[in-house]
């Protein structure tokens, strides 16, 4: 039944929809309803919750890798240069953490440039000529393609990105899109709980504004929220774009449950306050009254989220500071 | 002797590749040239198109100090909307489009003649 203190919900049927299936799992709750926030990804504040909930674990962001062998270097450091290579070393992960972009996908192209039938049967394949002019950057490269009936048209962009690649190749991109992100395959690597791999593959392969990159980490973000897996991404920089993605098609409540679960009152507080950044005309925003970690409670009993309000609850005593959590 | 923007073939037996040069006539077809403004690969790729490179910068600048491209580069340049369509590519096309006309009509008599008679009791 709609809360009382929710008198315009009967207006907004989405809000209806998520009420009436609030007591169910978190998978039955799933709907792609995508509502344009109030801010953009890239405004200042918006950025800053992001990073603070991304977090730092430089266990973590400089994991042990692969690389070319090499004699290990000792140093003998007196207390002020130690402490100075730390902070070095947490900035170099501030930068590693730094958000890829998150934009709308492109346009698509190929508008007819010239019409010319009478040059039909001359090829029996297309021709695409590509300004390779050094002053040029790809994404205003001119590419066009004289068709086989002669006509001649602006390239799309499978054949812009490919041209791109043929002559000015960026490193570790293929020419045409890779296994592991597309069908079986990428659906073995997320049963796998290889989410990072594909995101960052997919990263260096697809522009962000591309098809691909963008049906790759949608299904990356719903098979993480559907399974719970987000402490995968968490201190990656991968988490920024998952929240965004959760947020803009408000299901928020499996990563908040995983918060309380894991006593991240702050990460929660953090969620609640960019749900009230993003969205401040909707009911909840206009409600919550209380500050600080009684806010998370609210929200939760806003949402109808019984459960999750009676867990919130009992964290508010609790509950890790994030200090105590970075290293 | 002028300066012409052509094809200098590379490539390997049976694979055939052109760099588009800007080079004095006198310069042999694939030696010393001034410039590589270009390539063009006459086979077709996997996704059945060929591929033609042109550094329209440098193509400009050498038409306005009076290059002259051979009649391969013109068509090619033609074809990318820099300059106007050569007369002859419509005459290639038009005679290609003939040949294909006729080629099918033939092949339709043929198969007509070929088909086997209905037996008779």
């Amino acid at each position: 039944f709609p809360h009382p203190s929710l008198p315009h919900a009967m207006a907004n049927r989405s809000w209806l929809l998520k009420l009436a299936v609030g007591g169910l799992s978190r998978a039955s709750c799933r709907y792609k309803s995508t509502q344009p926030p109030a801010k953009s990804v890239t405004d200042e504040q918006v950025q800053k919750l992001l990073t603070r909930m991304t977090g730092l674990d430089l266990d973590k962001v400089f994991k042990t890798r692969r690389e070319p062998l090499s004699q290990p270097l000792y140093k003998l450091v007196d207390e002020h240069q130690l402490k100075k290579s730390q902070m070095e070393t947490v900035q170099r992960a501030r930068e590693l953490l730094k958000m890829p972009p998150v934009l709308p996908q492109r346009k698509e192209k190929g508008e007819l440039i010239q019409d010319d039938t009478k040059l039909a049967g001359l090829e029996d394949t297309n021709v695409v000529f590509t300004d390779i002019s050094q002053t040029e950057s790809n994404s205003s490269r001119r590419i066009v393609v004289r068709e086989k009936n002669g006509n001649l048209r602006g390239a799309t962009w499978d054949e812009r990105d490919r041209m791109c690649q043929i002559y000015f190749p960026a490193l570790g991109r293929q020419l045409t899109l890779p296994a592991m992100l597309q069908g079986n395959d990428l659906a073995r690597l997320l049963k796998e709980q290889r989410h990072k791999e594909v995101l960052e593959r997919a990263n260096i392969q697809c522009e962000p504004d591309s098809k691909d990159y963008i049906r790759v980490h949608h299904m990356v973000y719903d098979d993480i929220d559907q399974r719970g897996l987000y402490d995968l991404l968490r201190s990656t920089r991968h988490f920024g774009g998952l929240l965004w993605y959760l947020m803009t098609r408000q299901l928020l409540k499996g990563i908040l449950e995983e918060m309380l679960e894991k006593n991240l009152m702050e990460d929660a507080i953090d969620l609640v306050g960019l749900f009230k950044l993003c969205y401040p005309d909707h009911e909840p925003s206009k409600s919550l009254t209380k500050a600080g970690k009684k806010c998370v409670q609210e929200f939760c009993e806003h949402q109808g989220w019984t459960d999750l309000a009676a867990l919130a609850s009992t964290k508010i005593d609790g509950g890790e500071p994030r200090s105590a959590q970075a290293q | 002797m002028s300066v012409r923007i052509r094809l200098a073939l590379h490539g390997c037996t049976n694979r055939p590749f052109y760099h588009i040069v800007v080079a004095p006539s006198k310069f042999k077809r694939d030696g010393r040239h001034l410039e590589q403004v270009g390539s063009y690969d006459p086979l077709p790729n996997t996704n059945n198109e060929k591929s033609v490179a042109l550094n329209i910068e440098r193509i400009k600048y050498w038409l306005s100090v009076g290059a002259q491209p051979t009649i391969p580069v013109y068509k090619l340049l033609g074809m990318a909307g820099l300059l106007p369509i050569h007369p002859r590519m419509y005459l290639e096309a038009e005679r290609a489009r003939n040949a294909a006309a006729t080629k099918s009509k033939s092949s339709e008599t043929e198969s007509t003649e070929s088909e086997p008679q209905p037996k008779t009791a």
